[in-house]
């Protein structure tokens, strides 16, 4: 999984790649739109565009129906309900093709959120870190942390019942490759400066399916006594367009979603 | 619906029926159902007449579906109606026209935007007078959805649903004119279609054009079609989509997008593949007909019932004169593909008949079929024994019967019938050579004979001229653009002289062609009847006004054999081609004429006839007596 998950990374780095030095917006606009043409052509090849067309006809005579029959109640109510009918075919005709890119688009979905929701850590900037214990957490004073040009910000958080300890690190001289929690060692916020680089919130012992959905989490090797996941509180980020904020979400869909119907427009395909 | 509560008018008498279901079977012969029903073949409407009614119904003068049609929707003459024919003599040209649609174009200019290029604006114009019997139920909340009739186009404003019948055009503005192509030219002109030339790209794909609506500077609007031999078979390409299409067999309805004058004009068209000489393929095109779901003339009302109608049950066919008899006559179709077509077109028929029967459960619903018409006019002489078309026709349309009676409530009443019947066409009479024979007509010098449009005629000498299956004209002063004949006495000795000789024309074995001749005044009255022929000529059976005499050709001979597959006809003597009358209900059904069945259908559902109508109601007892 993490060979897979390595690729992956390495996929989507070479796609950013040339927009790594322009701002980030450029890189999310790009991507946006490439899923959005994608996703249609993966949608022409696996749906039933027949089926689609044929089903929007009857719909749309469905709905001509009632406005024509509406002096007779009953027949207006037996239209309503085979547009429910027709509704349903539609929606199960969808399935197929949707159930198709549902992986595809989990996959960039949590590339994306790993490059384009939070800003890296930054010089003076301080950072939560909350790590998690499989058992009782050590006592505070016996808890090892490294960092390389960071400074741990006192105090040292531990809640016991929770098996979880918290501490703040303030930037000094740039972001740190890593940091080391009780003999963990886990890759930290803000590796690349580049952007549309992965920004890495968090660590995880456990290597799971679901790491391909989630690359910014660093999967680390277990230690006996270290904690077993952790995640840094990083501040989030926006993108302004049209001297408006927009988060990361609404600029892909709304950009991928308009370049898929352009895309339908002009292949004519039916969605 | 409140307000169709509130302003629909009291019914005058009281309703025998809570909706009049009228099927109308085009052509069906009273002589075959009848044999038939003896022998069991027609169950369905032996019960019709076993419980209600059966009998001949007397059509109009001549028996054409136009004529015919517009008085059982008018219940008057033609002289009140105003169509005589399916063509009418535009008198100061001597040219032959459209009866019932006039299409005329105007310069538009944007109103808003007047700089722009002004585009040519087409008005389309129904020549019918008088008004339909169901323009009338509206006023009494009576709701209509009339499927087909004849005569409908452009679909004049009801209250309720209509679906335009024959006379509505195909893109190219024409009543149907088919599409072939072929690598190579066809031998000989042909009438009723186009040629195109299948151009051979590779060793596997031919591509063509295939010509659409006329552009205002006068070149057809074109989409590209291309043919592609594959190992599965051959696939056609044609307005952005693939089709497979199998030799011999008709494809489904392909949708076309045509681009003139800046606009896009949809069309819809089949398309049937034969292989020829060296497996050399030629591709037929259906006449490209208006699209019901984007429709560039309206074709229904309100405009969106075309709509409902394509997105419920598919495209259909909109071309007043679906069925492509031409294609058929001149080899383009084979036998199998026509009835292939013919019965396609009547499964479309049937599915939105069904659905207005279930849609509407009063009022009035009537929709005409015409596959009984054209299988007969193309299959006649192979008669109507057990595996004929005709046979096998007449069987469907019982069967549709039989279903059309089970979507019946307790309180319907069903009328079926046709317009007139059948009989056999096997010699060809030419009119106009009969005229100039007997010293009626005369040519220009050096003028043997004119293949249309009377071109080379000599008016000034011409006393009587024919167009149309069942018309004379006289060449009368003042009213024709060279007419030479005094109006009055003059002109109706003529006519009488005329009538006469006809008369006495028989063919080599002695038979008589001519049945009837009358002048038109016997037989007309109205504001119209002077527009219509001066001479009504009835032919006996097996004759006809031949192919060219009714576009104004003048051939060689008087009589010569009919060799077109277009074998079977009913522009004879309109007494020789009575229709049929069945009903659900018992009706005083003798002498029963079509231009009955309006008052009667009015009746039926309380609403008193007008009294311009001609016909009677046959309803029993029905003494028009007040609610």
């Amino acid at each position: 999984m993490r060979h897979i998950s390595f690729l992956l990374n390495g996929f989507f780095d070479m796609i950013l790649y040339p927009f790594g030095w322009l701002p980030p917006i450029w890189g999310l606009l790009f991507i946006s739109v490439a899923s959005g043409l994608g996703m249609i052509f993966v949608f022409r090849a696996v749906s039933d565009q027949e089926g689609i067309a044929r089903l929007r006809r009857r719909m749309g005579g469905e709905i001509l129906g009632i406005l024509l029959h509406v002096s007779s109640p009953i027949t207006v109510l037996r239209f309503a309900g085979r547009l429910i009918r027709s509704n349903t075919s539609y929606l199960v005709l969808l399935l197929k093709p949707l159930l198709v890119m549902a992986v595809p688009f989990m996959i960039l979905w949590g590339q994306l959120d790993a490059r384009f929701s939070s800003s890296g850590a930054q010089e003076g900037f301080q950072v939560t870190v909350t790590v998690q214990y499989a058992e009782e957490v050590p006592p505070a004073d016996s808890i090892e942390i490294t960092a390389e040009g960071v400074l741990v910000v006192p105090p040292l958080m531990v809640v016991d019942t929770l098996e979880q300890a918290s501490f703040r690190l303030e930037e000094r001289n740039g972001p740190p490759a890593c940091i080391t929690v009780d003999g963990v060692r886990a890759g930290f916020a803000g590796t690349d400066t580049r952007s549309g680089s992965i920004v890495l919130r968090g660590f995880d012992a456990d290597p799971s399916p679901l790491v391909l959905l989630t690359p910014m989490v660093h999967v680390v090797e277990g230690s006996g006594e270290g904690p077993v996941s952790g995640w840094y509180s990083l501040p989030g980020k926006d993108f302004g367009i049209f001297g408006m904020h927009w988060s990361w979400e609404a600029v892909f869909l709304v950009f991928s979603m308009v370049a898929a119907l352009a895309g339908a427009r002009i292949m004519k395909i039916r969605v | 619906m409140i307000f169709r509560f509130v302003r629909k008018g009291r019914r005058e008498r009281k309703a025998v029926a809570r909706r009049v279901v009228i099927l109308g079977l085009d052509g069906l012969s009273p002589e075959i159902a009848s044999e038939l029903m003896a022998g069991g073949m027609m169950p369905n409407l032996a019960g019709l007449a076993e419980k209600g009614t059966f009998t001949e119904l007397g059509t109009t003068c001549p028996g054409i579906s136009p004529v015919a049609w517009s008085s059982f929707q008018t219940g008057v003459n033609p002289g009140k109606h105003g169509i005589f024919d399916f063509l009418a003599p535009d008198r100061r040209r001597y040219l032959p026209r459209l009866s019932s649609v006039e299409t005329l174009s105007a310069e538009h200019r944007n109103r808003f935007l007047p700089f722009l290029r002004p585009s040519m604006k087409q008005v389309v114009r129904l020549l019918r007078k008088s008004r339909p019997f169901w323009s009338l139920l509206g006023r009494y909340g009576l709701r209509s959805t009339v499927l087909r009739v004849p005569i409908t186009y452009p679909p004049e404003p009801l209250d309720g649903h209509l679906l335009s019948g024959m006379c509505v055009p195909d893109l190219r503005g024409t009543q149907g004119s088919y599409t072939i192509f072929s690598e190579n030219e066809p031998g000989a002109p042909f009438t009723g279609g186009l040629w195109g030339r299948l151009r051979r790209r590779g060793d596997c794909a031919w591509e063509a054009s295939l010509p659409g609506p006329y552009e205002p500077g006068g070149d057809p609007a074109c989409v590209d079609i291309l043919l592609q031999k594959g190992r599965k078979g051959f696939m056609l390409r044609a307005g952005g989509a693939t089709i497979p299409v199998e030799p011999g067999r008709l494809t489904e309805w392909v949708e076309l997008v045509f681009r003139t004058g800046g606009a896009k004009v949809r069309g819809i068209a089949k398309f049937c593949l034969s292989l020829r000489e060296g497996n050399s393929p030629e591709l037929y095109a259906t006449a490209i007909n208006v699209s019901p779901m984007s429709p560039s003339v309206p074709v229904s009302h309100p405009v969106h019932y075309s709509r409902y109608l394509a997105g419920i049950n598919g495209n259909f066919a909109t071309l007043g004169l679906a069925e492509d008899t031409w294609a058929l006559s001149n080899g383009a179709l084979s036998e199998e593909a026509f009835l292939d077509q013919a019965w396609s077109i009547f499964e479309e028929r049937r599915k939105m008949f069904l659905d207005a029967l279930q849609r509407n459960p009063s009022g009035l619903v009537a929709c005409v079929f015409d596959t009984s018409d054209r299988i007969q006019h193309m299959f006649w002489s192979a008669g109507h024994a057990q595996g004929s078309p005709v046979f096998d026709m007449y069987l469907r349309m019982d069967r549709l019967i039989g279903e059309t009676v089970r979507e019946l409530g307790g309180r319907d009443m069903l009328i079926v019938m046709s317009d007139h019947g059948f009989t056999s066409f096997h010699t060809c009479v030419d009119f106009n050579r009969w005229l100039l024979e007997n010293g009626y007509m005369v040519l220009e010098e050096g003028v043997e004979s004119v293949e249309t449009s009377f071109r080379g005629v000599d008016w000034s000498g011409t006393r009587a001229w024919s167009m149309g299956l069942a018309g004379i004209m006289l060449n009368i002063r003042g009213r024709e653009a060279g007419g030479i004949v005094e109006p009055g006495s003059e002109a109706q000795e003529l006519a009488a002289e005329i009538c006469e000789g006809l008369l006495r024309l028989t063919d080599a074995d002695g038979n008589s062609v001519i049945s009837s001749a009358v002048p038109a005044a016997e037989v007309y009255s109205g504001p119209y009847a002077a527009e219509g022929p001066d001479i009504i000529v009835g032919t006996s059976r097996g004759y006809r006004a031949g192919w060219g005499c009714v576009t104004g050709g003048v051939g060689e001979r008087v009589l010569y054999p009919n060799e077109r597959h277009w074998d079977g006809d009913h522009c004879h003597d309109h007494r020789l081609v009575p229709g049929v009358l069945a009903c659900s209900r018992e009706l005083s059904a003798e002498d029963a004429e079509i231009v009955d069945i309006a008052p009667t259908v009015l009746s039926a559902l309380g609403v008193r006839p007008p009294s311009y109508m001609e016909g009677r109601s046959l309803l029993p007892r029905d003494d028009g007596g007040e609610e």
